[in-house]
């Protein structure tokens, strides 16, 4: 019975578009699977937390297609694409653009993409909030965005949290985590300058990670397009419920 | 059907087999087994044992209502200037952490806002607790990074105790460089000033034995 549960083949990379893909089997998909637990420390590793290190290795084993590392008993059945089911949230949507969030007193459309990328994950985990009502839910927190205090409120536990990674680091991490089910919270910045910029990495697809990009005139879908115009990964991090 | 038996008893042993050695237990549950087996505590190797955070332990940080901190930069009220915040197995702060701290821990950032959108998160003090129920086995030691404290070490960072937990402030061991430099690691922009963020690393790093409270 485990040997079945988890010596499931990996399938081969079919071309999936995003507009194609059916997100009610994939959410059912998601349903089935275990969550997985956190496990002990590793003491030999000094690198990477293990939780950070086993996303880590399934992202590298999915991009490279070698799942050998991850060992027959791994109870993930990693495939060479997966989506979420996220809900793409615009902050310059008309029904909530023109809001104000306080304290700072920005507008959505102009300062609401950490917001609005938040309001994106707490959808997915169950809370279906708008960039609108989760404005009010955050109140005086809602810009400048304070991302523990947003988690607390909900209930939420931060993981995988990673602190300016490498750009492959960040990608492959991405991978990693989208493939354990979770979506990815990544801010962005350009340069070094304080420019910065929130979207939520929701699947992958071959070595792709891809984005909802809550700016509606970028739009961008794929994490590389910020990576390669000279965009860092500032930080990422997983929420759980 | 013996030869099907006879398989099916090959396949349990190498299953169990496989997974005793894919096995990964959690240091607590080693000791708690230590515990209880007495003849088991002769044998020598040192074990790590995982730490807390302070909210795993109950434990909470209160800082006095008359305390504030006042970020010269924003022309607003921002709600809060630092958060207390719980670090896992899961993060990775990169290079705002130099030694890794094993299971979990507590840390407080101060809140940086350059760019108005969000606040950044500046690490001014890493603190771990520990059950005294577990350091108190003769086995365990507390390991920052590759570093094994003896008792005798971990006194000097002791900042709590009570008769269930105790808390060391690790940050020495974990910021091994002056909090100027994490300044400039931090830094995300140039006219920001980011003084204020000192006032925090000196209050928290000088009052933290008096505001440990449990809950």
């Amino acid at each position: 019975m485990i040997l079945a549960l988890n010596t499931t083949v990996f399938a081969l990379p079919p071309t999936v578009s995003v507009e194609e893909y059916d997100y009610e089997a994939e959410q059912q998909v998601l349903n089935e699977q275990p969550y997985i637990p956190m496990e002990s420390l590793d003491f030999n590793d000094n690198d990477y937390a293990i939780e950070n290190k086993k996303a880590y290795d399934l992202g590298k084993s999915i991009q490279q297609r070698d799942f050998s590392r991850l060992g027959i008993f791994s109870i993930i059945s990693p495939q060479s694409y997966r989506f979420l089911a996220v809900t793409h949230y615009y902050q310059d949507d008309s029904e909530w653009a023109s809001d104000i969030m306080q304290p700072a007193g920005y507008s959505i459309a102009d300062g609401g993409c950490a917001l609005t990328s938040f309001a994106m994950i707490s959808s997915y985990l169950g809370d279906y909030h708008t960039p609108r009502t989760m404005n009010i839910a955050l109140g005086n927190k809602a810009c400048p965005f304070l991302r523990d205090s947003a988690a607390s409120q909900f209930g939420y536990t931060i993981l995988n949290s990673l602190s300016a990674p490498s750009n492959s680091t960040a990608v492959t991490t991405s991978i990693g985590c989208i493939a354990l089910g979770r979506p990815v919270f990544i801010c962005l910045r350009k340069g070094t300058t304080s420019n910065y910029h929130w979207v939520v990495a929701y699947g992958y697809n071959d070595n792709s990670v891809m984005i909802l990009d809550p700016e509606g005139d970028w739009d961008y879908s794929n994490l590389s397009t910020y990576l390669n115009n000279g965009w860092n990964v500032r930080y990422l991090n997983t929420f759980s419920a | 059907m013996k030869r099907v038996l006879i398989l099916a008893s090959l396949c349990v042993l190498i299953l169990s087999g496989c997974n005793f050695k894919n096995q990964n237990c959690q240091t607590s549950d080693v000791i708690s087994s230590i515990n209880t087996n007495s003849s088991s505590s002769q044998l020598g190797t040192p074990i790590p044992i995982n730490g807390f955070s302070l909210e795993d332990l109950k434990l909470q940080i209160c800082v006095p209502s008359d305390i504030k901190f006042q970020d010269p930069n924003i022309d607003f009220d921002m709600p809060e200037h630092y958060s207390v915040m719980s670090g896992d197995p899961t993060f990775d702060l990169g290079a705002y952490m130099k030694a890794k701290l094993y299971g979990n821990y507590t840390y407080v950032c101060a809140l940086t806002v350059e760019n108005t959108i969000a606040a950044m998160e500046l690490p001014v003090i890493f603190l771990q607790g520990f059950n005294l129920e577990d350091i108190e086995n003769k086995r365990a030691v507390i390991m920052v990074g590759q570093r094994q404290l003896s008792m005798e070490e971990l006194s000097a960072y002791e900042v709590y105790r009570d008769e269930a937990a105790v808390v060391y402030n690790f940050s020495s061991l974990v910021m091994t460089e002056s909090f100027d430099d994490y300044i400039e690691i931090h830094k995300a922009s140039t006219t920001y000033d980011y003084s204020w963020t000192k006032d925090v690393y000196h209050y928290f790093q000088n009052h933290i034995q008096e505001i440990i409270k449990r809950k």
